[in-house]
């Protein structure tokens, strides 16, 4: 039976590449062709992608995002729409490589396993590390103080192994943010490994997080990266010159301080760098 | 039915009137019960978020409402669908399964077994990753949603289950009845679709309607693999609200939403159970 499954899988595997073959032509002469901009981007990750009561999404990517397609726009000299797929960390990669998505931008980590998988523009146009979001009275300094202790993780971060083999501590994996950290809330775990940005965000929030910190060193700072499939090279051309004038210019800079992002290091030193260009 | 004996028989529920009232009005109590303590988990959560500046939880539910149940239709059409479709291949297969041909009845005996023996959610993740996303016809591109394939996910078990409701109840269908239109010289077909189906539609409305109820509550696990519906727009809430203190009065509300559509279903299966219960 279980060779029937795997031969009637294959067929249907078969036959859904067979409909992704006909991907190869160049993205930028499709979204020319269709008028349309498919990106693949996030909405449960406030401040970079959320949505509003309306259903409308909103945050830093997407206003990245909507300067991009002002910039195809004034190339391809035709009115360029975004169309907007909803991605999660679990899907993106897949879209994207499909041609369900063209461009991919999704608060996604640049790690060299995943530039083998999809092409990443660069310069990268973000970066965050991780952190201990973990309540002020636990008294944790270091990142060593955690040896032992059960420590609030999200399910497939690219960190969480390296993290808890170097310093020893028990990972709890949650499905989300949100779940992760009622969990930490409610004291199941010593505290929330999450990302330094996000972090920050909740305790500006105040309320039950007001006895809480984040109070190690930031660790495994990783460049964000957006994304597109192999042998774009006219697209991809276009998006490192935008990114780069965003750094030059202080867009993101602009658009931390829009969506109330604690400035971040990076950012200020990538403005720096490109502004000496 | 037992001959008349001179003995107190033990009060069942739903002999006689007062039984069947007796009985719906427990039930009703049950059902206010639940309803009351969904409720009350909202309101006490929101007692505790008085004490920030923040908005009150009940406030906040009630402006995301729209949004909210914008996904719950998702979880309604794509139930609907599934069952639609479901139906329709399912009948076809529960009377293949009674077919005198063994080369249409082994088959059809198998898909049943394997598609109602797999886990629903391994069924959905098949259909989301292996069905193209979009087909080309002809030079166009036609876009295949997401929620249609994962209605189709949903149509497989479905199929399944209604192919053993069909077949059932057409074993359930006294023998006699089959003897009788013989007799009249019905042909087997006929006999099937003059005689014996009009009798078993009875029969299987209320397993049917039973199965729909499990449906509609199963398609969130549309969520799992990134189709919205009412989990995801839950979940997505969450994320732009970042308040912890969201995450079970949300989760409570979904519920009752689910609650307020199923139950009903749930109580009019019971009542065409009990109307057309047929007696031995």
């Amino acid at each position: 039976m279980q060779k029937l499954l795997r031969s009637a899988a294959l067929a249907i595997a078969m036959a859904a590449l067979g409909g992704a073959a006909v991907q190869a032509e160049e993205t930028l002469d499709k979204i020319k062709q269709s008028g349309k901009f498919v990106v693949g981007i996030k909405v449960d990750y406030r401040p970079f992608g959320y949505r509003n009561e309306k259903g409308e999404m909103l945050g830093l990517e997407h206003d990245l995002v909507a300067d991009i397609a002002e910039r195809l726009s004034a190339r391809l000299g035709k009115k360029i729409e975004v169309e907007k797929v909803v991605v999660t960390a679990q899907n993106r990669m897949q879209f994207l490589q499909q041609g369900r998505i063209d461009f991919m931008i999704a608060t996604m980590n640049d790690t060299p396993e995943r530039r083998k998988i999809v092409d990443i523009i660069e310069p990268n146009y973000y970066a965050s590390g991780v952190n201990l979001l973990t309540r002020k009275s636990n008294g944790i300094k270091t990142w060593e103080n955690l040896k032992g202790k059960t420590v609030c993780t999200l399910q497939g971060a690219w960190y969480n192994k390296m993290l808890t083999e170097k310093y020893g501590f028990t990972a709890q994996p949650y499905a989300g943010p949100n779940e992760a950290a009622q969990a930490t809330l409610d004291n199941r775990c010593i505290g929330f490994l999450d990302d330094d940005a996000h972090a920050a965000s909740l305790l500006l929030g105040g309320g039950p997080w007001a006895e809480f910190e984040v109070p190690l060193e930031t660790q495994a700072e990783a460049p964000w990266g957006m994304a597109i499939r192999f042998q774009n090279p006219e697209l991809k051309d276009m998006l490192s010159k935008a990114t780069a004038e965003w750094h030059r210019k202080g867009t993101i800079a602009a658009l931390e301080k829009k969506w109330g992002i604690k400035p971040t290091k990076w950012v200020q030193t990538m403005q720096e760098k490109h502004k000496s260009q | 039915m037992s001959r008349p004996f001179a003995v107190l028989l033990p009060f069942r529920p739903g002999d006689g009137l007062a039984g069947i009232a007796g009985h719906r009005a427990d039930r009703r109590a049950a059902a206010g019960l639940a309803l009351a303590a969904g409720l009350i988990l909202v309101h006490a959560a929101a007692h505790a978020a008085t004490a920030g500046a923040k908005p009150a939880v009940l406030e906040t539910l009630w402006r995301w409402t729209p949004f909210l149940l914008g996904g719950f239709v998702w979880n309604i059409v794509i139930s609907a669908l599934a069952m639609a479709v479901g139906t329709a291949l399912g009948f076809l297969l529960g009377i293949a399964q009674i077919s005198q041909v063994r080369a249409v009845r082994a088959p059809s005996w198998f898909a049943t077994q394997l598609l109602r023996n797999a886990p629903w959610l391994v069924l959905l993740f098949y259909c989301m990753y292996l069905l193209p996303f979009q087909l080309h016809v002809f030079g166009t591109r036609i876009g295949i949603p997401d929620w249609l394939k994962a209605a189709f996910g949903f149509a497989l078990p479905v199929m399944a289950y209604v192919s053993e409701i069909v077949r059932g109840a057409i074993r359930s269908i006294p023998a006699g009845q089959w003897e009788s239109a013989e007799a009249l010289s019905f042909t087997r077909s006929q006999t099937i679709w003059m005689i014996v189906i009009p009798q078993c539609l009875k029969r299987m409305l209320p397993a049917w309607m039973n199965l729909y109820a499990i449906v509609t509550m199963a398609s969130v696990l549309a969520n799992v693999v990134g189709v919205s519906e009412g989990l995801t727009a839950a979940r997505e809430m969450l994320a732009a609200e970042q308040r912890v203190e969201l995450l079970l009065p949300v989760y409570a509300y979904v519920l009752l939403w689910f609650f307020a559509y199923c139950y009903p279903i749930a109580r009019a299966t019971v009542f065409l159970e009990r109307r057309w219960a047929v007696a031995h």
